[in-house]
């Protein structure tokens, strides 16, 4: 299936050990310093062995991902669990036949079953038991890939010839890198209190029936090796405060609205006060989203908040441009023979950039030195002055892109394919806000339109690149707001941003002079993985949205416990809507 | 070799702390000084006299649990760590019911609104704060209340044009009972990760293993339990789990597994690394035997099962049989027919023969320990509320009564205090023979029944794969049960008249089932006891439990006329391309 989706949390949740007071270097590691030697030693021992074969491998790289977690939660005020988790998964790529033609072709006469079906090995950093377990582990591979290599050839003769006659796998030159291992910095104690800070003021709304603060941190070091001669060490702490909320309208509607801080250093995190302001306006844009009037199914002009924007630019361009998509017999292809075409106005340039690692005030979660199949990471502008020029490429070729530019990611457990990372909207010929506001009410007046949208805060989004699915995607605003002829910006409630891309595309006009960042996880077929989107606020002559999925849930029967008042009587109205 | 520690600040513990258990059911109060119990009885008593939606039915009933379990692994291969995970939370799972006991919300289900049958859980505060303790669990009272009458409107529309075969009650009704086993004790997990290292290395150096892990668990368990009818209580559960494991491959290819496990309650009573280290070694050494054993022909023959593979037939063959699970009414017939097949056959057996006159069975919550042993069935109360209590199962071979819960069924329409999350356990199944025989004279049976059948030899099964822990293709892994009612067979010899025996390898029974106990020929007179793990789940059953409880099972070795062992069915992969690295040339 090939639907993606993003949102603002991530997915594995660990969460904490812990230990009272005093901050403390969780996992103070010692690294062995010869992981990547003992992985080589083994990797040389089976490469010659298999290489005997009568079906020899051509092949071979081994990837430890190894992930030091501590997290805490908070509700509503009070502590609800912390986690502290230590974890090495093994992954191995293993191929037979030759770059032209190998075992991981894809099968087109097959369709549907799961093919990405997951499983983590766990590995320790300790000679013997390391080479034992890539020992057994490379094994069970050579014999899948031999199984699948001769599905491959079958598949071969009875399947039609293929568009792209490209290969299954790019040569390329073989990098060494070694980063000292990265510490994250835990003090649960702290922690603690922060996640009870944060969670707290929640607690004075009676509607509010689901608040989470969660504080988490990842120590992330990878070793790669492959047969090429690559060794590569990689290391990065990230740390993120994460706040969600959730309140109900009389309706049931669900209205939630989440927040994240990220950062790749402990200081870079805000502080109490800053993150105290952001809870503040969230509990005060629950209550006021209560209030907030639906929004009836409507297409007209809008305008996207910088993050908002960033997100409609990862479903519908980013997505469609991860290149392995271009050959994939399943696939939309909406992009593969537009290189050289105008897809966007000339001011507009799409950059895809793993090796920023802070912009615009924020660090950048999609930031990487090398990617998971030991290729460095580099600067993929796609799309300039208007103009397609490249595709996102892991070592996946496609007719025409013979190479990686660094962009081959996956999860751990996962097989990598073409993934985004930084992207980055660069416009030449910005805006101001009420120029673009100015702007989109001409727009909508011109069209007999009583009202234009403006998408602020959003959740995350969607796409679906397959051709068995109408090629839509969503983007789930939390915030949005009516701006009324008359200039008034009125809060509303109760759609989703919809499309499908090459309109979505050719609706895009005009670009503000703001930027923001929005630093979530993508999912795919190689796993979820940290990505950024970055770009001003954009206006869009046409869009559509539609209504929400809504429970039917009624509110709570009981007022909220030791508040004499009914929850339906007792809150007073609200500022509901009104925005400046 | 350390290269990944976790720095634990030192905490120091309160551990230990005495119990102050007390079965006394005029107490006022349980847990009295704590902030959750209040939180618990004051939302219980606020919920059941205002909570109602407009007019419908108000709750007949509500009670509140709450699993707070501090739990931590370490796992660990050839002497390097491979993952370790350590945290603490609260689970508040809500039990409302309306209607009244005799026809209420419950035992149905409906796939038409499968939201209503799930289960209200809400992860609350592991803070001691009770404003909000109090919202928390007042929300996931407020769903739960929802959900019932949502699941009764649909029950009663289902069942409204059907006459029902049986009139059961859906409750049934108890007697207030507490119990305050509240303590501050915790268990410290920071020894688990060096353990599991230290324990793992032991398998080094061992070329013929092609897999080895070993697995540490600590969990402090406390349950928090209040109802609307004045139960309550606080039961609490330390448990530390030593697990090793290991495959082998033989040279064509089929591979071997065996594990060991240990469970204790507190870290002074974990063997020292001298007794772990043999356990281990012993294990890793009849494997490398099993590997060199030839394969199982297919024999048809009597067989005795001895010491763990007679506890462990019990335990998977005759365990889920010992239990009244009743399943929900389905309101489609596809559904109900599918139901039908899991339907527990001792069901219809109660007051007939089901063992041999010469064997008893009881399952024994009470029973503190055997021979100076601490026993893990124990239990103090139920998850009901319901006192735990010794249940005669089957006497002198007649079954008399099934495990069971406050879930009534028409043969089984009292509750033993058996509930285990949703379904009835085992507590410490004891099976006692009333005339066993020396274990010359058992022997000498077996030979004897052999004989008769023209076999020049017999099978002895020593040891069965459990159902606690078992290498996956990937990593470690817990499962549940197989198609197969029975684990491959791990330990099993053919034995000869002149005392001589033969290790076969990858073996397994054929078509073994519950009513096979009842041709049992011999028992021997002295008993043994063994750990091993209950999932009282049937295989394809849909419920919001799962997992595996931890019993004792105390039983004599077991002698069966008539048993069929065989090579498993299945291809078997092919042994590695390439040696061992640590294999010698």
């Amino acid at each position: 299936m090939d639907r993606t989706r993003t949102a603002v949390g991530f997915g594995a949740r660990g969460s904490h050990l812990v230990t009272p007071a005093l901050a403390v270097a969780l996992f103070a590691t010692s690294a062995l310093a010869d992981v990547l030697d003992v992985m080589r030693g083994e990797l040389e021992r089976s490469h010659q062995v298999l290489s005997d074969q009568k079906t020899p491998i051509y092949y071979l790289s081994y990837e430890i991902t190894e992930d030091k977690t501590a997290s805490v939660n908070g509700s509503f005020g009070a502590v609800t669990g912390w986690n502290q988790a230590e974890t090495r998964g093994l992954d191995i790529d293993l191929r037979v036949g030759s770059p032209d033609f190998d075992n991981t072709r894809e099968l087109r006469s097959q369709r549907g079953g799961f093919p990405n079906f997951r499983t983590i090995v766990q590995v320790p950093l300790a000679d013997e038991a390391l080479r034992t377990i890539l020992w057994y582990q490379t094994d069970r591979k050579y014999k899948d890939a031999l199984e699948r290599f001769t599905m491959v050839r079958s598949d071969e003769q009875v399947s039609v010839e293929a568009d792209d006659q490209s290969g299954d796998f790019s040569v390329e030159k073989a990098e060494q890198a070694s980063e000292e291992t990265a510490v994250i910095e835990v003090d649960r104690a702290a922690w603690e209190d922060r996640v009870r800070r944060f969670s707290a003021p929640f607690s004075a709304s009676p509607h509010v029936f689901q608040a989470n603060a969660t504080i988490w941190a990842d120590a992330e070091t990878r070793w790669y090796v492959n047969t090429e001669g690559s060794a590569i060490k990689t290391s990065s702490a990230y740390y993120r405060i994460s706040i969600s909320a959730s309140t109900r309208a009389e309706d049931g509607m669900v209205l939630p609205r989440t927040e994240q801080f990220f950062s790749l250093t402990p200081e870079g995190l805000p502080d109490d006060e800053t993150v105290m302001a952001t809870v503040r306006q969230m509990v005060s844009d629950l209550e006021a989203l209560r209030e907030a009037p639906l929004v009836e199914p409507y297409t007209g002009p809008a305008m996207l908040s910088g993050r908002a924007s960033g997100v409609f630019f990862h479903e519908i361009l980013g997505h469609r441009l991860e290149g392995h998509r271009q050959k994939g017999a399943t696939e939309g292809q909406t992009f593969r023979k537009m290189v050289g075409e105008a897809v966007l106005p000339e001011t507009f340039s799409v950059v895809f950039d793993p090796t920023i690692k802070r912009l615009g005030g924020t660090d950048l979660v999609g930031a990487y030195r090398y990617d998971n199949q030991g290729v460095k990471a580099r600067r993929v502008p796609v799309i300039e002055d208007g103009v397609l020029t490249n595709f996102l490429m892991g070592r996946i070729p496609i007719e025409g892109f013979p190479k990686s530019n660094g962009h081959g990611r996956k999860n751990t457990g996962f097989a990598p394919v073409a993934r985004q990372s930084n992207l980055i909207v660069e416009v030449s010929q910005t805006k101001t806000r009420d120029e673009l506001k100015a702007q989109l009410l001409a727009m909508a007046e011109k069209e007999g339109k009583p009202f234009g949208l403006l998408f602020d805060r959003i959740q995350g989004g969607f796409t679906i690149t397959g051709r068995s699915l109408p090629n839509a995607f969503n983007v789930t605003p939390t915030v949005v707001y009516r701006i009324n002829l008359d200039g008034s910006e009125e809060l509303v409630r109760g759609v989703d941003l919809i499309g499908t891309p090459l309109t979505a595309f050719s609706r895009i006009v005009a670009a503000g002079d703001d930027l923001a960042v929005f630093n979530g996880t993508c999912g795919a077929e190689s796993g979820p993985v940290p990505v950024s989107a970055v770009s001003p606020s954009i206006l869009v002559s046409q869009i559509e949205v539609q209504k929400k999925d809504k429970s039917q849930t009624r509110l709570p029967i009981l007022s909220p416990p030791g508040n004499p008042a009914s929850a339906f009587g007792a809150m007073l109205p609200g500022s509901a809507g009104a925005r400046r | 070799m350390k290269w990944a520690q976790t720095t634990f600040a030192a905490t120091a513990l309160a551990l230990a702390a005495t119990p102050m258990a007390q079965d006394d059911a005029t107490a006022t109060e349980v847990a009295k000084d704590s902030v959750l119990m209040q939180a618990l009885r004051d939302e219980l008593a606020r919920s059941m006299q205002e909570l109602q939606l407009e007019d419908a039915q108000r709750p007949y009933f509500l009670a509140y649990r709450v699993f707070e379990n501090a739990a931590s692994s370490a796992t660990a291969s050839l002497g390097g760590l491979l993952n370790v995970n350590n945290g603490q939370n609260r689970q508040l799972v809500v039990e409302l019911r309306v209607g009244d006991y005799d026809f209420d919300n419950t035992n149905f289900m409906s796939l038409r609104n499968a939201s209503a049958m799930l289960p209200a859980i809400a992860a609350i505060s592991v803070d001691d704060d009770y404003d909000t303790l109090r919202r928390q669990i007042w929300l996931a009272t407020d769903t739960a209340y929802k959900r019932a009458l949502d699941q009764l409107a649909g029950k009663r529309a289902a069942l409204q044009n059907k006459t029902q075969v049986e009139e059961v009650a859906d409750f049934t009704r108890e007697e207030p009972y507490r119990f305050d086993g509240w303590t501050e004790s915790r268990i410290d997990p920071s020894p688990a990760p060096d353990l599991a290292v230290q324990v793992s290395a032991v398998m080094q150096g061992m070329p013929h293993l092609s897999r080895s892990e070993v697995r540490v668990l600590t969990s402090y368990d406390r349950s928090w339990f209040v109802n609307s009818e004045g139960s309550a209580f606080v039961r609490e559960t330390p448990f530390i789990g030593l697990y090793a494991l290991a495959a082998s491959q033989a040279d064509d290819g089929a591979e071997l597994q065996d594990g060991v496990h240990v469970w204790v309650r507190h870290w002074d009573e974990m063997p020292d690394s001298t007794a772990l280290t043999a356990k281990v070694q012993a294990m890793a050494n009849h494997l490398l035997e099993r590997r060199e054993a030839p394969v199982a022909d297919r024999y048809s023959g009597p067989v005795l099962f001895e010491d763990q593979a007679a506890a462990e037939l019990v335990t998977q063959v005759l365990g889920p049989r010992l239990i009244a699970l009743r399943l929900p009414t389905p309101d489609n017939p596809q559904m109900e027919q599918a139901f039908a097949q899991f339907r527990n056959p001792f069901l219809d057996k109660i007051g007939g023969r089901v063992l041999p006159r010469f064997l008893s069975i009881v399952s024994d919550p009470t029973l503190e320990a055997h021979e100076g042993v601490p026993l893990h069935g124990r239990q103090p109360v139920d998850d009901d509320g319901v006192p735990a209590r010794r249940i005669a199962l089957i006497e002198r071979g007649m079954l008399k009564t099934l495990l069971s819960t406050r879930t009534p069924l028409a043969e089984v329409p009292a509750s033993s205090g058996s509930r285990w999350r949703d379904a009835p356990v085992p507590s410490n199944i004891i099976v006692q023979p009333t005339r066993g025989m020396s274990a010359e004279e058992l022997k000498e049976e077996l030979f004897l029944l052999a004989e008769d059948r023209g076999l020049d030899h017999a099978i002895v099964v020593r040891r069965i794969g459990t159902r606690l822990a078992k290498l996956s293709a990937g990593t470690f892994g817990f499962f549940g049960p197989e198609a197969s009612n029975v684990e491959p067979l791990i330990g099993v010899y053919k034995v000869y008249p002149d005392g001589s025996e033969k290790r076969i390898r990858l073996a397994s029974l054929s078509a073994f089932s519950e009513s096979d106990f009842r041709d049992i020929v011999a028992v021997s007179d002295a008993t043994t006891r063994h750990e091993t793990g209950f999932s009282p789940i049937p295989p394809g059953v849909p419920a919001a439990s799962g997992g595996i409880w931890p019993i004792s099972v105390i039983t004599p070795a077991l002698l069966f006329e008539d048993v069929t062992v065989r090579r498993p069915p299945g291809n078997i992969r092919k042994p590695p391309v390439a040696p061992h690295p640590l294999a010698k040339d």
